[in-house]
C-alpha cells in the first residue's frame, strides 16, 4: 500500500520531501514512526497534482483538516489523511506546506538527500533541517534530536570540521549522547568555543581524560540542556499559537473537512 | 542490566533478527541499529508497526494532544 502511495506520487511528479518520524528512522535517530509525514512544495500545480495522487491512493481526509489549499499550505496548516487497503492497518499520512523553523522548500530541496527504500527512492529532508523540524513541544523529541546530531558525523557531507562539532554540540540534549559524541569525536573539544551550555567542556575534558565524569558536572550540565529544551519548547508553544486560533475558526465556522471525505 | 549483559555476551549483531519497539534506546541495540541501510531500518520499522494494538490511536495521542 505504501509504496504504491509513493509510485503514485511518482506518477504525479508531486515535489516533496519525507520528514519527520521516517526521515528520524533512515537515519538511524529513531527505530519506530507510526506515521508518514510529507513536506508538500507548496504551489498550486503541486497541490492538484498531490490530490490527484491522493484520489488515486483512495486517501480519505482525516480529522481537523481544512481544504488542502495553497492558502492553507503556506499559512503553515498541517493536513492529515488515511491511507486504507483490505489487507493491512491504516496508514497515518500528516502533509505540511510550510513546516516550522526549516525555510523554503527550495533550501531544503538543496540539501535534500534520496534514499533507497523498499518503498521506491525517497527524496527526504537533509538532516541539519531535520534537527531544526524536530524542536517541538515534545519531550520525547531532544533525544532522538540528540542522535541526530550524533548521526551527523556518519553523513557523507559532514566535513567533520570545527563548524560542524559546534554545531552538534548546539543539537545535544540528553548526557548518554553527549557522551558518545566526545568518545566518538575527541577534536570536538578543541573547536567548541561559546559552550553551548555551562560545563560542557569540563565534562568533554574529564570524560576524554579520565573515562568519566563526575556526578557534579554531569548534574549541570544536564541542568543546561534541560533548560535549553524548555526554551526551545516555549518557542514551539508561540509559533503553533496563532496556526491553532485559526484552526480553531474554521472548525467553528465549519470550514474543516469532514473526516472520511474522499481527497 | 543483568538481562542486558546477558544479551550482549550471548549474541553478536543479528542483521536479521527483528528489533523489537524502543529497543535501540539500550546502548549497543543502538549501535547495531546505526549499522543498517537507511533502507533496512526504514523496512525492519515499518514492520514493527504491524505489532501495534491500535496505530490509531498511538498517531492520535502524538498529533492531537489533550491540554
Amino acid at each position: 500500500m505504501i509504496a504504491n502511495f509513493f509510485q503514485s506520487l511518482k506518477h504525479h511528479a508531486v515535489e516533496y520531501l519525507l520528514i519527520s518520524g521516517q526521515a528520524t528512522v533512515l537515519y538511524g535517530a529513531a527505530t519506530f514512526s507510526e506515521d508518514i509525514d510529507l513536506w508538500l512544495h507548496p504551489t498550486e500545480d503541486n497541490c492538484s497534482r498531490f490530490l490527484a495522487a491522493l484520489r488515486d491512493r483512495n486517501a480519505r481526509y482525516y480529522k481537523l483538516t481544512p481544504p488542502l489549499t495553497i492558502q492553507h499550505l503556506v499559512r503553515g496548516h498541517g493536513f492529515h489523511f488515511v491511507l486504507a487497503d483490505r489487507d493491512e492497518p491504516d496508514a497515518f499520512l500528516d502533509v505540511m506546506g510550510a513546516p516550522p523553523r526549516v525555510g523554503s522548500f527550495a533550501d531544503a530541496l538543496a540539501h535534500a538527500r534520496t534514499m533507497d527504500s523498499e518503498w521506491g527512492q525517497l527524496p527526504t529532508i537533509g538532516l541539519r533541517a531535520l534537527v531544526d523540524l524536530k524542536k517541538t513541544q515534545r519531550l520525547e523529541d531532544y533525544p532522538i534530536i540528540s542522535k541526530l546530531a550524533v548521526a551527523w558525523f556518519d553523513q557523507p557531507e559532514c566535513a567533520k570540521a570545527a563548524e560542524d562539532f559546534v554545531w552538534a554540540a548546539d543539537n545535544l540534549f540528553t548526557l548518554p549522547e553527549l557522551r558518545l559524541f566526545f568518545e566518538e569525536q575527541p577534536g570536538a573539544l578543541l573547536a567548541i568555543g561559546r559552550e553551548p551550555v555551562a560545563g560542557l567542556k569540563e565534562f568533554a575534558q574529564q570524560l576524554l581524560s579520565t573515562g568519566d565524569v563526575t556526578e557534579e558536572v554531569a548534574v549541570r550540565v544536564n541542568l543546561g540542556m534541560q533548560q535549553r529544551i524548555a526554551s526551545l519548547q516555549q518557542a514551539d508553544r508561540r509559533y503553533w499559537r496563532d496556526i491553532i486560533a485559526e484552526l480553531k475558526q474554521l472548525r467553528s465556522t465549519g470550514k474543516l473537512m469532514p473526516e472520511g471525505t474522499a481527497a | 542490566m543483568k538481562r542486558e549483559e546477558t544479551e550482549f555476551s550471548e549474541s553478536q549483531p543479528e542483521p536479521e533478527r527483528e528489533l523489537k519497539l524502543n529497543e535501540s534506546q539500550s546502548p549497543y541495540k543502538a549501535a547495531v541499529w546505526r549499522k543498517l541501510t537507511p533502507r533496512e531500518r526504514l523496512r525492519r520499522s515499518w514492520a514493527m508497526r504491524s505489532r501495534l494494538a491500535d496505530p490509531r490511536a498511538i498517531h492520535d495521542r502524538k498529533l492531537f494532544p489533550k491540554p
